[in-house]
């Protein structure tokens, strides 16, 4: 039993609006120290008779005469989880109270799959020891099912300001199963470990859940999948004073409170939360509803939106390993996307006459029209793999005419390169993506024209920290000598980057 | 259920992303230069355009229906077929 239902034990209804208190309407709230008794039953049978239910809500909980006492929060889980219980009723999965150990989350799981909730509780320890997956799941799941008797989950609990201990022990699990799970992504062997143990528990779980599903009436177990949730008396559709606003009794309890550590400024507001609950409970009450089946509203021609995404995904595939021998990753990437833009294409001039297609196929082929015109822009060298190329030709005859990357950091040095008297060396560099670093030697002149689509160039005077990334860049530069005995040649570089940056240094004398 | 009565709009559309992937196709091929940016109007311009079209073929359908049921009985069979 959590703090805040302790805190609920006074004699203020319960906070919770699901709670099946067996309250009539809103005069059966007994004032402040009501007590169980005769009133409290007659109160519970008096109300169900005003509702002209079935008494299903008031059948379980007036069982036993101590139990049926309107406005106690301590008989309320009692009270409701035989409601839950009734024979074929489909499980959701609820955090089970009963057999709980921790928070009642293995324990649920394993009422829900029909499995020994000890399977799932080593199964997560497991998890949560190596990678994390554990505890998250088992946080998150703290957080985010109820109970099996009530509607709220804890992080509604937490926002509407029912903080305790619960709460805040599955906030601190989730914490620490996301720090344990974030600290071990770099551990592959653990994380596919972890990935697959949790996918094989998932899969036995579920194995277990349909294993007995074979039921005789598919009809019939629609149809009680279907059926109302019971009626249940309504809450007093009145919220309650704040704790803080009572005398606190000597044994640390307060009187009249609610649990709440905020909430609306007048006491006097009516409950939203529970009005809600009363429109929706009434026509639970309605006999002939029972078999309340929405009839599905047609919805004209079936989607293909499906089939062309799939296609399309299969297109560009074939089209990227089509081009990809002989060509550059661009190409083949821009080829790839292409045929996918064009499979959407067709599945959408088709859907003119067959079929369906919606707002989706037009948002996945903007999508894919977004990344062809980036594939487009894309250098056309550009490989896939990230290169680091160093060139360092020893003299001017080992000079390529050329230097090419596609997409890396490549560095040409040409430092040992001394072109004599009026004399020109022509280099030219070509990167793709990335970096292209020439070092020249100090006693040249350097004629540069450096070409730079996007991105940042640098030269020997620049400071390295200054990175200005602009488009289009396009810079002529004639460099100096920085020796005081110039050997009077001269060094013609031709720098192309694709998106990067060029960078252009002298080599220490 | 795939048959339907024909939406303009959607061919429309369908047609230009066409136009699109083999303007692009073309480019990666070599068989002609596509600078990146045509993509812009070719897309965005066909999709307005086809919502144009789609909502044009709807106006004049509600407006014949309109007219249809005006003088006898709509033809509503033959326009779900």
């Amino acid at each position: 039993m959590s703090n805040h239902e302790h805190a609920a034990t006074g004699p203020g209804p319960e906070p919770g609006p699901g709670r099946s208190t067996g309250a009539g309407p809103e005069d059966s709230v007994p004032g402040p120290g009501a007590h169980p008794g005769a009133s409290g039953t007659g109160a519970t049978a008096a109300g169900a008779a005003e509702n002209g239910s079935p008494a299903a809500g008031a059948g379980p909980t007036a069982s036993g005469g101590s139990t049926a006492t309107p406005g106690t929060g301590t008989d309320g889980a009692d009270g409701a989880s035989g409601g839950p219980a009734a024979p074929g009723a489909p499980w959701r999965f609820r955090r089970d109270r009963r057999h709980k150990l921790i928070a009642g989350v293995c324990s649920g799981l394993g009422r829900q799959c029909d499995m020994d909730p000890v399977v799932f509780r080593i199964t997560l320890a497991v998890l949560a020891a190596t990678g994390g997956i554990g505890l998250l799941f088992y946080g998150f799941a703290w957080l985010f099912v109820p109970v099996d008797d009530e509607d709220e989950n804890e992080v509604r609990k937490l926002l509407t300001g029912r903080v305790d201990g619960h709460a805040l022990t599955a906030v601190l699990f989730a914490l620490v199963g996301c720090g344990a799970f974030l600290s071990m992504l770099n551990n592959g062997s653990v994380l596919t470990f972890g990935v697959v143990l949790s996918l094989l528990l998932a899969g036995a779980g579920y194995w277990s859940q349909h294993r007995r599903a074979a039921t005789p009436d598919p009809l019939a177990a629609q149809a009680v999948a279907d059926a109302p949730p019971e009626a249940q008396a309504p809450p007093v559709p009145a919220s309650y004073p704040s704790w803080w606003r009572d005398p606190i009794v000597k044994d640390g309890t307060h009187v009249g409170g609610t649990g709440y550590l905020w909430g609306p400024p007048d006491p006097r507001d009516r409950d939203i939360a529970a009005a809600v609950n009363i429109g929706r409970g009434i026509p639970g009450r309605t006999a002939e509803s029972v078999p309340r089946r929405e009839t599905p509203r047609p919805r004209g021609p079936r989607s293909i939106g499906g089939w062309v995404f799939l296609l399309a995904l299969v297109a560009g595939f074939l089209g990227v390993r089509a081009t990809l021998p002989g060509h550059s990753f661009g190409t083949a990437l821009q080829t790839g996307l292409a045929c996918a833009l064009g499979v959407f294409g067709v599945g959408i001039a088709l859907s003119a006459f067959l079929g369906r297609t919606g707002a989706g196929s037009v948002f996945l082929a903007l999508v894919t029209a977004a990344l062809l015109t980036a594939s487009a822009a894309l250098p056309q060298d550009v490989t896939a793999h990230w290169s680091h190329p160093s060139w360092r030709p020893a003299s001017v005859a080992d000079v390529h005419r050329s230097y090419r990357v596609g997409t890396g950091d490549g560095t040409l040095d040409l430092s040992r390169i001394r072109p004599g008297d009026n004399r020109t060396v022509t280099a030219r560099a070509h990167v793709g993506v990335g970096r292209l670093t020439v070092i020249v030697p100090p006693d040249v002149t350097v004629r540069a024209t450096i070409d730079v689509g996007v991105g940042d160039i640098q030269l020997p005077g620049d400071d390295t920290e200054d990175v200005d990334v602009a488009p289009g860049r396009h810079e002529r530069v004639v460099l100096p000598p920085v020796t005081d005995r110039p050997s009077g040649g001269t060094l013609s570089l031709d720098l192309h980057v694709g998106i990067g940056q060029a960078e252009v240094s002298r080599a220490a004398s | 259920m795939l048959r339907h009565e024909f939406q303009p709009g959607r061919l429309v559309g369908g047609l230009f992303l066409i136009a699109a992937g083999i303007v692009y196709a073309g480019d990666a091929r070599g068989l002609w230069h596509t600078p990146w940016f045509v993509s812009g109007p070719l897309v965005v311009g066909g999709l307005v355009l086809a919502g144009a079209v789609s909502v044009l073929c709807r106006a004049v359908r509600r407006t014949s229906r309109r007219a249809g049921q005006g003088e006898h009985r709509p033809p509503r069979a033959d326009e779900a077929g």
